[in-house]
Order: structure tokens, then C-alpha cells, then sequence
């Protein structure tokens, strides 16, 4: 028998993911079970699952869960930090989620400096409810509420939270990373890496936006959908760091 | 005869709003100008200003806010007749405050003009408060008054009850613990408030002047 | 500790904090803002947690995520703030999770006003929030019974692993009275919290905090378990108390404030010479449906009263089914009857009824 070279992170649960063929979730989620793993935390972690595609990720992450309203993440969050301030707690979410229906929740949950985790998937429409326009839909950008094309004089321009998150005295960590290829799946990992670090640091909100993809409400091979992230997402969401806490360091 | 500035402050809850109201008929009666100014922001019940229209039946005149409510309403919006009616001083006046260090916050933008009047500040007691329940926690609240406000309390009113359920001895238990404060603070107890049945019934070592209390705001059935 | 003179709101701050309270989180409103004032004074030195949320919809959600970590967890408001939380306790009941809510009713709809009111018995015996549930619910009518009540609330809401609202209206909220925290409550067994998410620690594995049923039978299993769950509340929970039921030729029904002001209002009739009984609901859900069986032969008619405009009177008819004749006194907005409107109502209905 050879070395074993790739294995299930055990962070991750033996149930199969049910996300559609070229779907990022399983990519991120992966990574986050590594970098929870790799940290030795995996047995006091408690993640909080969304509404939309990864409603449903408390059946892939091996740790416990707890499953919240829309938009609702980062307030369940806060509500099991404030009581349990050793555990680490993570809301996993997508851009309907976070950046529609729960703005108020993660603006309050950065302005407060909670130390939490906040993991953000960003695909620029909503997938679970059949492909509708998400604040995050480029301009231009067909669904199904915008059949002509997102035009920014009816639906505005699309939101940037990290930006946004950023100018909140109380954001620690914000990063923005894409899984599109190799080298930004391993540039990706070292952001959750250092957003999770910050938690144990306890140095207060930490939050890594993805730049997603979602081939099947798009309209494209899994290969054609990581393309148009590079070309179209990455132009108007650039990657890169927001805040970080040296920079605060630095300023105290 | 001067007329006087009479502020009534104290923790929240010890029943300075019906003393308020009792002593600006105790003053009408003495067939001296009144005007009872309430100034509780904090509170949305039980609030002097629910008596606005039978006190001006008897020819008090009642402030409060700048759409003279009488009950419901939410806002501040403190009444700039306040300060004029401190300033002119043709009446005696009795203010009204809220509860607590908040409650007489508010005093702060006429402290100049109050300073330069003759007054006197009251503070309501009612010892069966748990915060007002011990002689260090009366002084405790005496000083953060005072310190809020930056004037001196000049007077006790000891309204310690129970409401219905209040016994003489609960009076006379009082009145041994006010005294304490009072001989700590050298702030003497002007008043010994309670109901008349009450009050009927009080030992003469009861510090203080008898004051009958009628409640006026909080209704027989409760 | 003996007995103290507490306002309303303070005492139940107190009471939530003697019955084990560790978490609170919520948003001001008028009139129930002493209650998180009191606790943001106090809470910390109780080695409890206090937080003012952005939203009454966050701090219901904060109290999912708190009381779905084991802790036990309370939030106050008003009325048009407890619409608000509606989601979040429809989140709570579907996963299962013990919390305390405490609804210091003023009046509506809308904005409404800030004056007392019992406008809310529908929204809180029938919930605003999605599916099959019910949330346990108490109405007192004074501050010991309230202080009480809400000591004993987070044993309940433990036990059923259920929301437990506790509505007062705001006079109840607003007024001093006498109170002795202290006063004993029956304790229930309580079995582990072994659902709780505090991490697996290696000794467990992991728990799901969840309402999520995609699969329509599992989520009709998890109906009929919840349904049998309140069906065990309304056989074990409902609570009452009776007043001058003797030879009463008719029956008030009144809760909370209201029930004052008609005890009132007896003693006026009773010196007058008429006989009139009341039941007086303690739990509004599950409302006391056995307490209308228990009405003498004398009684001949039935009148609610409430601080609205006739909201649990429905309760009232379905407890009654058509057996006798009922009318119904209401003030609403804010207004509150003097016990000799009430008087007038009862001689209208004897009068009526000859």
C-alpha cells in the first residue's frame, strides 16, 4: 500500500456534498474543515448554517451547528458567543443572506467587534430560490427577476460588503479571495486561516467574502463559470484585504 | 413673601410625582401662586402631568411638554414655559423630576437661573425601595443627586409605605433609619408623608411635619 | 428578602435574574425600557450576560442562538416589538429551544400608542410566526404573581423546551407594589440539555440545532411530536383562579389588569346585592377550557372583559360552545375602565337576561 496524499478533512462529515457539478460550496467548505482542523479547534467549534444552497451544510461540517433564519446568521452567532466566549464560532453565508435580507445583522455584528468568524459566499444571485437577482448581480447580468439585464437605474449598482464592512471601526479581518484555480484555492485557504486566527486571538470580527460561482443559474459548463468569475466578478470585486489586524496595531 | 423654587428628586419609584402633586395643593391652599412644572422625561406613567386638568380647577397652573399631554406620550419635548416661569419668578414653583440620577439630568440647563432664586431641593425617600433600603445606599443616592446636579439637597421627605399593605411600624422603622441619614448628612427631614389613616396613627418621636398624602395618580382598584 | 417595593418592570428584570436567567438580549421600547435598564446594571454581576441588540428581530435570534448553546435566555419588549420577534420564536418552537419572553403590552395596531392595553391575546395565544406551534402563556394580574411566574418560566420553557411568554400590560410594568422575590416556586425535573451546542469536545457527537424538515414526513413526524408536546401543556399547564363563584348568576372572565378592576367591581355589586363570580385565565395559552366546566348551575350568563376589543372572546365561545349567553365590555387604545363602567355592564346583562 502507497502513502495516503489526500484525505477527508475531519471537518468534514462522511455524508456526500449534494451541491450541483462545478458549485464552489464544496471547495470553501473544505477548506473551512481544513483550517478548523489544522488549528485544533474542530471539538469547540459551533458553526451556524444559512438560508439558501448551504442550508443544509450542518449535515457536511463535523462539528456542531445550529441552522438560523435568513439573514439572521451573525445575531445566532453572537447570541452563542456571548455565552460561550471559548467556543469558536463561525456563520458560514451567501450574498442573499448576508448582503440582502441580513445587512443589519452583519453591520451590527462587525460594529461590535464580535469574535466571530464570518464566511461569505458571493455569486451574484440567488441560487436555492431559482436563480433571482441578488444586491450583488452585475450590471447587465440576466436572472430571473432581471430578464433584461440588472439596469442600475431600477436595481442600483451592485453592493461591495467587504468594502462596505471595512469602513465599520469595529471589522478586524475582512478579506476578499476567489476559488478559481489552484493558486487562489491555497491563497483563499491562509485567509480563512488568519480569520479563524484572529477569533482565537480573540481580536474581534473577522470576515473572508469568496467570489463565487453558480454554473447551473448562470447558464454555463463549470468550466465557462469559473471564467466568467475571472473576467467579470474579479474586475468589479477585487481581491484582496480590507482590514487587517496589524493594521490596527498599528494605528493603537 | 418670596416665592420659591421647590425641586423634587429622589430614586425612581419613591413616589415623588403624588408628593408633588399633594404639595402644590397643600401651597394653593395656602392661598399662595403655584406652578407645577413636570420635568419627568424617563417615565411614561404616573406622571404629575395626568393631574394637569384638575390642578388648573384649583388654579395651579401645570407645565410639561410643548403639547401640554396628559397621558401617551413618548417624547420629551420639554416645554420652554419652564424656564420662563423660572426666570420671571412671579409664582412659586415645584419641579417635578424624573427618577434617579436620569430623571434630574434634565435640571442641568436651568441650573444658573434656579441657583440664583431662592429653593429648595426635597428629596423622596421611600426606604422599602431596594436601592434606598440602607443608610450608606440613601447617602449613596443623596450624593449622586447632588452630584449630578451640582446644587444641594436641603430636605428629606420620608415617604416610606408598603402602599395598602404598609403598617405603622413599617413608618416608625423608617423614620429610625431616615434619622441616621439625616444626622450623617445634616440634611433635616421636612416631611413625614402618608395616607391619613396613617398618619393618624404616628408616634410624636416621628421626625418630620404631618403630611397627608391623597393619591391621586394611582387609582383605588390598583 | 423580605419584602420590597419594586416597579413592575425592575421586579421582573429581578425574578428572571433569581430564576436562573444567564443571557439577555433587546431592543428599547416604551414602556418595558426599565426592565433591560435594570438588567444592564445588574446582569454582569450575576455572571450573566447582557446585550442591546441593533433590532428586536436580532436579539430574538441572539436568544435562539444563546438558548440553543445551552444558556437560559430572556428578552422583554411591547407589542409592535414582539411582532417583530415573531420569526425568531417560530424558529425557536420549530428547533425545540427553551426561551423567556416577556411582552409588556401597550396598545395597537401599528405604532398604537404607549398607554396599557390587552390588544396582544391573539398575537400571543396564536402567535404571528409560521406553522404548527403554540407558545406556553402567562398573564398575571399583580407584581408577586408576575415575579413568580417568570422564576418559574425558565423551568417551563426547559422542560417542554418551548417559548414561554409572560404578557403583562404596561400598568403592570409601570406600577410599584410590594414584593417578596424570594417567594418558593415549584421546581421541575429538568433532564440534561444534551442538544446544546457547546462543542463535541471529543466525548459527543455533533448536535444540530434545527426547524429545517425538507422531507414532507419527517416534517409531519416533527408536527405530531410538537402537537403531542402542547397537548401535554394543556392537560398539565393550565392555570386559573376563581373568585366569588358562589350562587354567581354570571360569570366574568378577565385576566390580568382587567381582573383588578373587576375584583373592584364585585365588591361594588356585591354590596348591592348581586352575586357575580370570576374566572380569572392565569394561563391564556393554554387558556383554562377545564374552568368552564366547573361554573355552578346558578350562573346564566357569561361577560368577558378585556383592555380590547374583544380578542379572547373567542376563547371564551369556544370554551363555552353556545351554552350560554355571553356579552363583552372592552376599553382599548390605552384607556381604562373604572370598576362602576364594568358594574354597568354586568346590570345591563342581568337586565337583559330577564
Amino acid at each position: 500500500m502507497g502513502n495516503v496524499v489526500f484525505k477527508r478533512s475531519n471537518g468534514l462529515s462522511k455524508k456526500e456534498f449534494s451541491y450541483c457539478p462545478g458549485c464552489t460550496h464544496g471547495i470553501i467548505h473544505r477548506l473551512v474543515a481544513e483550517v478548523i482542523e489544522e488549528l485544533g479547534v474542530l471539538d469547540k467549534t459551533i458553526g451556524i448554517s444559512p438560508v439558501g444552497c448551504s442550508v443544509m451544510n450542518y449535515e457536511f461540517f463535523n462539528c456542531d451547528m445550529q441552522q438560523a433564519a435568513h439573514g439572521r446568521a451573525p445575531a445566532v452567532a453572537t447570541g452563542i458567543k456571548r455565552v460561550r466566549p471559548d467556543n469558536i464560532v463561525f456563520s458560514y453565508q451567501g450574498d442573499g443572506d448576508l448582503a440582502s435580507i441580513g445587512t443589519a445583522e452583519i453591520v451590527h455584528a462587525a460594529h461590535r467587534s464580535e469574535n466571530i468568524t464570518v464566511i461569505f459566499v458571493n455569486n451574484a444571485i440567488y441560487g436555492m430560490t431559482g436563480g433571482q437577482m441578488a444586491p450583488t448581480t452585475l450590471i447587465g447580468q440576466k436572472t430571473t427577476t432581471s430578464p433584461y439585464g440588472r439596469d442600475e437605474k431600477h436595481a442600483g449598482k451592485p453592493i461591495k460588503m467587504s468594502e462596505m464592512l471595512a469602513t465599520i471601526p469595529g471589522a478586524t479581518y475582512i478579506e476578499r479571495v476567489s476559488v478559481h484555480d489552484p493558486l487562489h484555492v491555497r491563497k483563499a485557504k491562509k485567509a480563512v486561516k488568519k480569520a479563524f486566527q484572529t477569533q482565537i486571538e480573540g481580536k474581534g470580527f473577522s470576515l473572508v467574502e469568496f467570489i463565487s460561482s453558480c454554473p447551473v443559474n448562470w447558464g454555463k459548463t463549470p468550466q465557462d463559470a469559473l471564467n466568467w468569475v475571472k473576467d467579470n466578478m474579479i474586475p468589479y470585486y477585487p481581491l484582496g484585504n480590507f482590514r487587517s489586524p496589524e493594521e490596527d496595531d498599528k494605528n493603537d | 413673601m418670596q416665592n420659591k423654587i421647590y425641586i423634587i428628586v429622589g430614586h425612581y419609584g419613591s413616589g415623588k410625582s403624588e408628593f408633588a402633586v399633594n404639595f402644590a395643593k397643600k401651597l394653593k391652599q395656602e392661598n399662595k401662586e403655584v406652578c407645577l412644572a413636570d420635568l419627568d422625561i424617563v417615565n411614561p406613567y404616573f406622571r404629575s402631568r395626568e393631574m394637569r386638568l384638575s390642578l388648573i380647577k384649583l388654579g395651579i397652573d401645570v407645565i410639561s411638554d410643548t403639547l401640554n399631554s396628559v397621558k401617551g406620550l413618548d417624547m420629551p419635548y420639554l416645554s420652554p414655559a419652564i424656564k420662563g416661569q423660572i426666570v420671571h419668578n412671579k409664582k412659586n414653583m415645584i419641579l417635578d423630576c424624573g427618577g434617579d440620577v436620569v430623571g434630574i439630568r434634565v435640571l442641568k440647563q436651568f441650573y444658573q437661573e434656579i441657583k440664583e432664586r431662592n429653593y429648595e431641593i426635597y428629596m423622596i425617600v421611600n426606604v422599602y425601595r431596594p436601592e434606598t433600603s440602607t443608610v450608606d445606599k440613601i447617602i449613596e443616592m443623596k450624593n449622586k443627586l447632588e452630584n449630578e446636579i451640582g446644587l444641594s439637597i436641603t430636605g428629606f421627605i420620608n415617604n416610606s409605605n408598603f402602599l395598602k399593605q404598609t403598617s405603622i411600624d413599617d413608618i416608625i422603622n423608617a423614620d429610625k433609619l431616615l434619622k441616621e441619614v439625616s444626622q450623617k448628612t445634616n440634611v433635616p427631614i421636612i416631611y413625614i408623608s402618608a395616607l391619613e389613616k396613617y398618619i393618624k396613627q404616628l408616634p410624636d418621636k416621628v421626625s418630620g411635619e404631618r403630611f397627608v398624602l391623597n393619591l391621586s395618580l394611582r387609582t383605588d382598584w390598583l | 428578602m423580605a419584602k420590597v417595593m419594586m416597579k413592575g418592570n425592575e421586579a421582573m428584570a429581578l425574578a428572571a435574574i433569581k430564576g436562573g436567567c444567564k443571557a439577555f438580549f433587546g431592543y428599547p421600547i416604551t414602556p418595558q425600557s426599565e426592565l433591560p435598564e435594570y438588567l444592564a446594571r445588574h446582569m454582569h454581576k450575576h455572571g450573566g450576560v447582557f446585550l442591546q441588540a441593533e433590532s428586536e428581530v436580532a436579539a430574538i435570534n441572539m436568544v435562539y442562538g444563546a438558548s440553543g448553546a445551552g444558556a437560559r435566555v430572556l428578552t422583554s419588549s411591547s407589542s409592535p416589538g414582539i411582532a417583530l420577534k415573531q420569526e425568531g420564536i417560530s424558529y425557536i418552537a420549530g428547533a425545540e429551544l427553551p426561551a423567556v419572553i416577556i411582552n409588556v403590552m401597550r396598545g395597537g395596531p401599528g405604532l398604537g400608542g404607549i398607554q396599557p392595553s390587552q390588544a396582544d391575546y391573539k398575537q400571543v395565544t396564536r402567535g404571528g410566526g409560521n406553522g404548527d406551534y403554540y407558545v406556553l402563556a402567562y398573564a398575571p394580574e399583580n407584581l408577586q404573581e408576575t415575579v413568580n411566574v417568570i422564576k418559574e418560566a425558565f423551568d417551563l420553557a426547559d422542560l417542554y423546551r418551548n417559548p414561554v411568554m409572560i404578557a403583562v400590560d404596561g400598568l403592570i410594568g409601570q406600577m410599584m407594589e410590594p414584593v417578596d422575590l424570594d417567594v418558593e416556586v415549584p421546581k421541575r425535573d429538568l433532564p440534561e440539555k444534551d442538544w446544546a451546542t457547546i462543542g463535541t469536545y471529543g466525548k459527543r457527537e455533533p448536535v444540530n440545532v434545527n426547524s429545517l424538515f425538507l422531507d414532507p414526513q419527517d416534517l409531519e413526524n416533527h408536527s405530531f411530536k410538537l402537537a403531542e408536546k402542547y397537548k401535554l401543556m394543556k392537560k398539565n399547564e393550565q392555570r386559573y383562579e376563581f373568585v366569588n363563584m358562589e350562587n354567581a348568576e354570571l360569570v366574568i372572565v378577565a385576566y390580568g389588569t382587567m381582573a383588578r378592576i373587576v375584583r373592584s367591581a364585585l365588591e361594588i355589586l356585591k354590596n348591592e346585592g348581586i352575586n357575580v363570580g370570576l374566572l380569572r385565565p392565569i394561563s391564556i395559552w393554554p387558556f383554562p377550557e377545564k374552568a368552564f366546566k366547573e361554573f355552578p348551575d346558578t350562573v346564566k350568563g357569561i361577560l368577558t372583559c378585556e383592555l380590547s376589543t374583544g380578542q379572547m372572546l373567542d376563547d371564551v365561545k369556544i370554551c363555552n360552545n353556545g351554552k350560554l349567553p355571553i356579552n363583552f365590555f372592552g376599553r382599548t387604545g390605552g384607556m381604562v375602565p373604572e370598576p362602576e363602567e364594568i358594574v354597568k355592564a354586568v346590570k345591563d346583562m342581568i337586565g337583559g337576561l330577564k
